[in-house]
């Protein structure tokens, strides 16, 4: 049988912060060019598990790991990972949109310009072709050089997807991107999720079940530090094996 | 403790259950009726025949006004359906809640045709003249009791969510449909030997056509209850 193109897999992996452990032997595999959905109940370890894939715990204080964490095969925990390299590959959105306090232009150009681009025309290129990406450009193009903090929440948001896609990643991962926005906004941004899967490999945590049926291909369904179910999307919501799912998505849990 | 929403999916599968049930028995009746070539009993299941049937001495501002079975068949049909999609719309359900309501909808659609099928039969029995059956009715007694069992055990399981229940289903199936064409070939030389009973082989041809429907409504509705407990698709028929 053919292997399953994956961007990212765990093997084991386990992860405490201090002495507590957020992780329990997660065996994952995050296929290319899809979009996952990890759901499950608060602090059963989504945001711990995303935050894995490009090594934002490095800046947590006391986490540790074990396991072994592959990006397209390449085991990426160890010592020699470059992880500025690494987190421009994988990109990260957060649940409160969070541009800088400058122009939108500037904004989506910051990512390049800290990595060495400097041709003017190159910049502007890179802007638009990210804020395209990202499906704002419309809406934003005739004032580039406006305060992104004076878009919407929704547009920021927008932004802040435009400010990954510049430094040119192949995975995003998406920690609950739409609390924070009323239905239209969500539903622009879901939009976008499905069209950047042509391109991208796209991971969204989200408590918001609805949305992770609508937008996913696969889903994990995560219970306290573990994961509990992986399948494709349609049979997590139609027929999970797992009764812990089924509890949880059904509505019948605690 | 269940949620307001998990109590209200509960009651409608006692409604559907209950709809289901309704079902069966207009069936059960409406045989019965054309057993015993009831008039009366069929209109009550039927209409369509009352100034024919129904006999009183009551001036007619006194006389009960009887809606038959059929209607109220056809009216809580569209009502569960709507309650069914009210709960999609409001509540999105999943997984098993998904395939509760899915299985629902089945039951419903099913039942109707069940109780229209017992319709049908009160028609054949206007078509009779009151008085006697011929020849026993063929084998007919003993399809009724074959069909109508097997409406009952789906019920059964759909209301115990036992799977043991429909075991055997596809094997009782294939007795129906040995029965149907034994049947059909009675009723062909029975009419064949004698050209008077024609209206009445005419009819059991008829009413054996729609129990074997039923008996095929039984297993269909088997086939997603099984669905709905399991999540896996099976072949009954
Ligand atoms: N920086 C941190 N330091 C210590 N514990 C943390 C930290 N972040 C998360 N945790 C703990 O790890 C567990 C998983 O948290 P998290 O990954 O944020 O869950 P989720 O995203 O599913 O709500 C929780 O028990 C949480 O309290
Ligand atoms: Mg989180």
């Amino acid at each position: 049988m053919k292997q399953q193109d994956n961007a990212l897999e765990t093997k084991a992996l386990n992860l405490y912060y201090g002495s507590a452990q957020a992780l329990i032997d997660v065996d994952i595999q995050i296929p290319k060019n899809q979009v996952t959905a990890l759901i499950g109940p608060s602090g059963c370890g989504k945001s711990t598990l995303l935050r894995c894939f490009n090594r934002m715990n490095d800046l947590i204080p006391d986490c540790t790991i074990s396991g072994s964490i592959l990006y397209h095969g390449e085991e990426i925990t160890g010592r020699s990972t470059d992880v500025v390299e690494l987190r421009k590959r994988i990109g990260m959105v957060f649940q409160q949109p969070n541009p800088f306090p400058k122009s939108i232009y500037e904004n989506v150009i910051y990512g390049p310009k800290v990595h060495g681009v400097r041709d003017r025309k190159q910049l502007d290129e890179i802007a638009e072709k990210s804020l395209k990406g990202a499906a704002i450009w419309e809406e934003v193009r005739e004032r580039l050089h406006d305060a992104a903090r004076g878009l919407s929440g929704g547009q920021q948001q927008r932004l802040c997807i435009a400010r990954t896609l510049s430094v040119g990643p192949d995975i995003i991962l998406m920690d609950e991107p739409c609390s924070a926005l009323d239905p239209i906004a969500t539903a622009k941004i879901e939009n976008l999720i499905t069209e950047l899967k042509d391109e991208y490999t796209v991971v969204i945590v989200t408590h918001n079940m609805q949305q992770a049926a609508r937008v996913s291909d696969y889903t994990g369904f995560m219970y306290m530090g573990r994961l509990i179910e992986f399948d494709s999307t349609p049979v997590i919501f139609e027929k999970p094996k797992e009764e812990l799912t089924e509890n949880y998505i059904t509505g019948r849990f605690g | 403790m269940k949620d307001h929403y998990h109590k209200e999916l509960e009651a409608y599968q006692v409604s559907v259950g209950g709809y289901s049930r309704f079902a069966i028995t207009m069936l059960r009746d409406a045989f019965d009726a054309f057993s015993s070539l009831d008039r009366e009993l069929a209109c009550e299941i039927a209409g369509g025949m009352e100034n024919f049937c129904i006999q009183t001495d009551e001036p007619a501002m006194h006389q009960e006004i009887r809606v038959p079975r059929k209607v109220f068949l056809s009216l809580r049909s569209d009502q569960l359906e709507e309650q069914g999609l009210k709960l999609i719309a409001l509540h999105q359900p999943v997984a098993y809640d998904l395939r509760t309501i899915s299985c629902c909808m089945n039951l419903i659609s099913s039942a109707e045709r069940i109780g229209r099928y017992g319709k049908d039969i009160c028609h054949c029995t206007y078509k009779l003249p009151e008085g006697i059956h011929i020849r026993g009715m063929a084998r007919l007694p003993e399809m009724a009791e074959g069909a109508l069992s097997m409406l009952e055990d789906s019920l059964h399981a759909f209301q115990t969510r036992d799977l043991s229940i429909l075991e055997g289903f596809s094997s009782r199936d294939d007795v129906i449909d040995e029965l149907r064409y034994l049947i059909y070939e009675d009723c062909i030389s029975i009419m064949e030997e004698d050209p008077r009973t024609i209206p009445y082989c005419a009819t059991y041809l008829l009413v054996d056509r729609y129990l074997e429907r039923c008996a095929d409504h039984a297993c269909k509705t088997a086939e997603k209850i099984h669905y709905m407990i399991t999540g896996e698709r099976v072949d009954i028929r």
